[in-house]
Parts: structure tokens; sequence; C-alpha cells
């Protein structure tokens, strides 16, 4: 019965709940990830460990604190300041200690510190009274799902020619429409229920 | 002397093989199917694909033309995605819905990436999948037999064998009704026999390989083998899984698409597994009866992916060279990220020396930050708590208020109510209501049942003899005005004197509301579970539990 459940909260992250995709919330990331499948992977990987970290923070501040003194109308500015806090801590964890890392994803990681799918999957945890296990779950497989869509975005660029559409078409509308047409085929999945 | 001449002696029959004449041999591979559309549903069938085939070329013909690009109709394709997209649909649509969706495929699918063979995505499924997010358009299923006029038809429903399915039981249909095609569903799936030879015909002429239909049928097979619904043989249930729906339709016709699935023979193999088991993930567990189309659409995402993944290796290079080659290439990526031991200084007073000018002015302008930074928090922080203080009453008002509201919905007759001592798997809360005089009445239990779009969550009012007075949704996620047909005040009143347990069909039953089946589903299946608790509220195990204490 538990299994069954985390499935669920599983595949809703990938699938029916994907932040890209369907909920919208990741299309904060920066364009570059929805361009250079390297920079995507780099992002997905990012917003995964931050999406996992945030959950946890967020859940434990939520249980211990918010609501054993009744302060839930807090939450909304304990989150805002939580997860930039968390990405600013992270970022200077790597400098200090994995430089190379940092020389890499630097850029990434502090282009995340504003992005709605961060904030957005603490603030969904919260609010759906998800248990320590499917809230961490919950982050993971919708920090996976990211990665997908995003690498799976940026790879499309290799394949499909976005040129041929119409002057006024080139550029963001026809990536918005291969966003719109990616969202479709995930319409079958809205509404999935285990058990 | 021409090279492309064969040197094998005469005398010989030559077979051009153009776009054209593969897409020929697609239209002559979908006739039967076509055929039997049309015995079946009369000659409003071959109408709709007339219709459905004439707007495809329209709309190509109308986008080269304004774009100034080259003629392409006559490489047959405009055609071929004009005849799936009609077969993929109900024989009762209006006349204006094949036009749509063949202007969303021509256009937006298929010619804003280039034309033919540039489209990441199937234009005729994405076209028929975009109607199917159309509500009630999908769902006005005609009986086999029951010829339907050219003009005027009404909105009829009936049961498609993937509705049974997907409700967990085998359809009323014979083997051999479903495998010729006396069933309901789309206009060119149901006759399984006929698409079976289209698709013989196709594999024969090479202009599909096996792969992919093979790897699909056989992927769903095993999963329906392995998992069969309680009750039901897993032999049965798999051929009607396999013969139900559009699943040979879109295995033969709609996954094989040469522009849209992987070239590679193993990415093939992969491409169609993908599709089996999404197919099958969606039929048990998705909202919407049938999973062909969807998972034949994410899988075209795809693509590209399962193409590298099923690269034929060089020759000579040994097994797993590639992946080898990438693990080792990661291993060493990862190598470079060297662990650099922190050193720590935490002194609070650094050695002694008294404060430069420069250090205050660097303090100066860190105070300055924080203290910003500090602010605003702390305004807000007041501000949350201001607001909060100062709406508290008015909230606890408010919420107190919808209870009574609901109270009033759920037990007409109650003139108040309490929490109670019992606590029940599948009730949120179970409450007792009382009349004017201190009179118990009956209980009011809040659950939750899972509809089309997520989970209902609802009260039932049952009193003492055990039956409904009132049903009131709390909250719900279901598509307004189609889902929600199902939640009106009219539709809740029919449970209104139910007892027992009520049936979807026969006697003590609520019928489902038309275009709302999950919906009315949820519905009843919250109200069932209600009842049962009610009923097991004063014996002993049942699954309710008398809490003593705090309440």
């Amino acid at each position: 019965m538990v299994m069954l459940e985390l499935a669920g909260v599983a595949l809703a992250a990938l699938l029916s709940e994907n932040f890209i995709l369907v909920t919208c919330m990741g299309i904060g990331t920066r364009t570059q990830s929805f361009q250079d499948p390297v920079d995507a992977l780099r992002t997905g990987y990012c917003l995964t460990t931050v999406m996992v970290l945030g959950s946890l923070f967020s859940w434990l501040g939520d249980f211990l604190v918010l609501t054993r003194f009744g302060w839930q109308h807090y939450r909304l500015l304990f989150l805002a300041l939580l997860i930039p806090a968390l990405v600013a801590g992270l970022r200077k964890f790597i400098r200090v200690c994995l430089p190379e890392l940092s020389r890499r994803m630097d850029g990434n990681l502090a282009a995340i510190s504003t992005n709605c799918a961060a904030l957005g999957s603490a603030l969904i945890i919260s609010q759906r009274s998800y248990s320590l296990g499917s809230a961490l779950l919950f982050a993971l497989c919708g920090g996976l799902g990211v990665t997908v869509a995003l690498a799976s975005f940026a790879s499309l660029r290799d394949e499909v020619n976005f040129e041929s559409c119409p002057k006024c078409f080139r550029g963001t509308p026809i990536l918005l429409i291969t966003a719109g047409l990616m969202a479709l085929s995930l319409v079958g999945f809205y509404g999935l229920h285990l058990g | 002397m021409n090279s492309s001449r064969s040197l094998r002696l005469p005398p010989q029959v030559g077979q051009p093989s153009t776009t054209a004449s593969m897409m020929t041999d697609v239209m002559v591979a979908l006739l039967p199917a076509l055929a039997m559309a049309v015995f079946f549903f009369g000659l409003r069938a071959l109408v709709l694909t007339a219709v459905s085939v004439g707007a495809c070329i329209f709309f190509e013909a109308l986008y080269r033309r304004l774009t100034g690009q080259d003629d392409t109709i006559r490489d047959l394709s405009a055609c071929v995605t004009g005849m799936l997209l009609a077969m993929c649909l109900p024989a009762a649509s209006a006349y204006w819905v094949p036009v749509l969706g063949a202007a969303f495929a021509i256009i937006v699918v298929k010619q804003f990436y280039g034309g033919l063979g540039k489209n990441f995505m199937n234009p005729a499924l994405a076209g028929r999948m975009l109607l199917a997010t159309f509500p009630m358009l999908m769902t006005n299923w005609s009986q086999p037999l029951d010829r339907l006029p050219l003009w005027g038809v009404d909105a009829v429903s009936s049961a498609t064998p993937m509705s049974y399915l997907h409700a967990g039981i085998l359809p009323p249909q014979t083997l051999s009704q479903l495998f010729l095609g006396q069933q309901g569903g789309s206009m060119g799936e149901v006759s399984s026999f006929m698409l079976l030879l289209g698709g013989c015909y196709l594999i024969l002429r090479r202009v599909i390989s096996i792969r992919i239909p093979a790897a699909y049928l056989g992927t769903v097979a095993l999963l329906a083998l392995v998992f069969p619904a309680q009750d039901i043989s897993p032999l049965r249930w798999m051929t009607a899984q396999l013969l139900g729906g559009s699943l040979l339709f879109g295995a033969f016709f709609l996954a094989t698409d040469p522009t849209t699935s992987p070239v590679t023979p193993r990415g093939q193999l992969l491409f169609g597994a993908g599709c089996g088991v999404l197919t099958v993930l969606l039929r048990y567990h998705g909202s919407y009866p049938e999973g062909v189309g969807w998972s034949i659409l994410t899988m075209n995402c795809c693509v590209w992916l399962l193409d590298r993944a099923g690269m034929p290796r060089r020759f000579g290079a040994g097994r797993f060279s590639v992946l080898r080659d990438w693990a080792s290439q990661a291993r060493r990526n990862l190598a470079e990220i060297k662990f650099v031991r922190p050193n720590l200084h935490i002194r609070l007073n650094k050695g002694g020396k008294a404060p430069g000018e420069a250090h205050l002015d660097q303090i100066r302008t860190q105070a300055a930050a924080y203290g910003c930074l500090g602010a605003v928090i702390l305004t807000t922080g007041l501000l949350i708590f201001g607001v909060q203080r100062y709406t508290d009453l008015d909230t606890a008002r408010a919420a107190a208020r919808a209870q009574q509201e609901v109270l009033s919905q759920v037990m007409p007759k109650a003139a108040f109510s309490s929490e109670t001592p019992y606590r029940a798997v599948g009730a949120l809360s179970i409450q007792a209501g009382y009349s004017q005089d201190n009179e118990l009445l009956g209980y009011c239990v809040e659950v939750q049942a899972q509809g089309f779009g997520g989970v209902v969550t609802m009260e039932v009012g049952v009193d003492l003899n055990g039956q409904v007075t009132g049903v009131a949704i709390t909250d719900h996620k279901e598509t307004a005005n189609v889902g929600t047909e199902a939640t009106t005040p009219g539709a809740l009143a029919r449970y209104i004197g139910k007892s027992g347990t009520i049936r979807p069909s026969g006697s003590n039953s609520v019928d489902a509301v038309s275009g709302a089946t999950a919906t009315s589903q949820a519905i009843t299946a919250g109200v069932n579970r209600a009842l049962a608790i009610v009923a097991n509220l004063d014996t002993e195990g049942g699954g309710v539990d008398y809490v003593d204490g705090e309440v």
C-alpha cells in the first residue's frame, strides 16, 4: 500500500505533473539551458539537488516549527527565504570545497536560485501534507522529470529544423509551439492514479 | 550506362520505390478497414474520410502556396494523413472536426517544421489527440450496424470495449465480434481482422518493418498476461486487450510512420516496447480509457534518444564498447573534480589587532546590506502577523459558516453537528448530526474518491436507518462544464434515500451522468464507502475504531 502510494507520487512528479511541460513552473530556467544539451543536463542536476534539499529542509521546518506553533501563515515567507539561502549556501560550499565543479556549474546554480520549480515543489509538498519519504521522492522525481524534459528539448534542436517556419514564428514562438506539442503528449497522463 | 539498372537477366519487373508509391501502399492497406467502417457505420464514414482527406490536401496546398514553396501534393502524404486522421475519429463526429484536426496536423505539426520527413511528431495522431482534449467530442461512440444518416446525427453514446476494460471487466462482445469489428469505437479501429490484413500487406510490401508492431503488441500481450484483472483468465484478458481499442491500428499504421519512428533496428524494438509499456500503464491507471495515442505521441518525443541508444556498433568493435568508452570518459570527467579540504578559521576576534579604517568601511557596507534584508523580512513578517491577527476571527467564522452550509446540504434536518470519537479507514472525518432538541439524526462522513482529474472530496450524510440524506462536494479538480455536470445539486439529489451498496446499473442504481462518467463513478464510490462506514459504526471490527479520550 505504501509502495503503491510512493509509486503514484513518483509517476505524478515524473509525467503528469512535469515541472517544465505541464505545470510550467520550471519554464523560468535560463534560455541557454533550452538550447545546449550539456547546459540543460547541468541545470537539471542542480535543480534536482536543490529541490531535494529544499524539500527536506522545508518539510523539517514545516513539521518541527510552523505546524507545531500554528504559524502556517508564515510558510510563504519561510520558503521564499529558505530556497535562495540554500542555493547561496550550496554555492559557497561548492566554491570552497569543489572548485572544479564550481567552475562548471556555478552559472546554472546561480540561475536556479529564483527558479519557480524549486520554490513550487517545496510549497506543493507542504500544501499536500506529504510524508517525508514521499516528499523526498516527489522532489527527486520532479527534478529528474525536469532534467529529461530539458535535455530532450535541448537536443531536439539538432534533430529538428526550427528555421523553416514563417519568419514571424522563428525564435521563441516555434520553441513555445514545440513545448506545447510535447505537453500535448503528456495530457493523457493527467489524473493518473495507482491503486 | 545508367548505374541504377540491374545487371541481372531479363525479364524483370521494375518496382519504383518513391514517396508516392509508399503512400499509395499505405492507402491500399487502409482500404479494407475503411470498407468495414462503411459497412458498420454507413456512408457517413466515407464522407467523413473524404472531408478529412480534402481538408488535408487543401491546407497543404494553401500553406505551400502562401509561403512560396513548391507544391508537394503529389507525394500523397497529405492524403495518408487525412485518411489516418479520419479513421481515428468516431463515425458520429461533426464534419468540422476532421477539418480542425487537419489544419492542426498539416500546418502546425508538419509544415512548420519543414514538411514531409522533418516533423518530429506524427501529424495525424497529433491532430486526433488535440481533438481528444476537447470535452465531449470523443465520447459519442455509435453502435456498429447502426447506420448513421449523412446529416444531423444525434449525440449518441454507447460503451466501447475499452470502457469495460478500463473498469476491469471483460467486454460483453464475443471474441469473433471483437475480431471482425462489431464493437463501438473509432471508424478505422473496430475491425481487427481488416487491420491485420492491411498490416500484413504493408509488411510484405516492405513499407514498414515488423519490428515496431511486433515489439509493441508483444509488450502489451506480455504485460496483460502477467497482470490480468481480478477473476479473469489471463488469456481472455490478453485477447480482449489486444483486439479492443485502437491498439492494432496504432501499432501498424501510427507507430510505424517512418519520419517519427527510429531507423536503427534496436531503436525500433525499444520504441515498440516503450509504447507497449506506456499503453498498458495508461489503460490500467489513466483517466482516459484508451492510451494508445498518448503513448505513441510520448514515444515520438524520444525518437532521437532511442536512435542514439540503438546505434549499431562499428564492425570489429567489442560488445558494449560504446558504453565502456562513455563510462571511462565519464569517470575521467568526474576525476577532475577534487575535494579540497576547507581551512576554516572561525575566530571572532582577529588576533588582537585593532581594526583599521578600511576594515570598518567593509563592516559598514556589509551591515547596510544585512540591515536592508533584515528590515524587509521584519516588515513582511509584521505585515503577515497583523493581517493574520486582523482576519483571524473572520476566517474562523467563515469556516464555521461553510461547515453549517455543508451540513444543511447533506442533512437538511440537522441543526448542528459535532465530532464523533469514531475513526475509520478512508474517512477524513465522521461527524454526528443533531436536531434542534439534541436528538441524534445520523452521521456525516467526509470521504475521498478518485475522479477524472484528481481526488474528489465529498461529505455524505447517512441517517440512522442507513439511508443517504444528502451529498455535498467540498473539493474537486474535474473539468468545468463536463465533469462538473455530475456535481450539480440535481445530479447529487439522486443519491438521497439510497442505502446498501449502490451499483452502476440494475436495481438500486444511480446512472452515470453522460459525459461525466468518471466523476459519477467517483461520487458513487464515495457514497458507497460512507454507507459501509456508517453501517459498521456499532459493530466490532469492520475497519471502524472507537478512539477514547481526546477528540
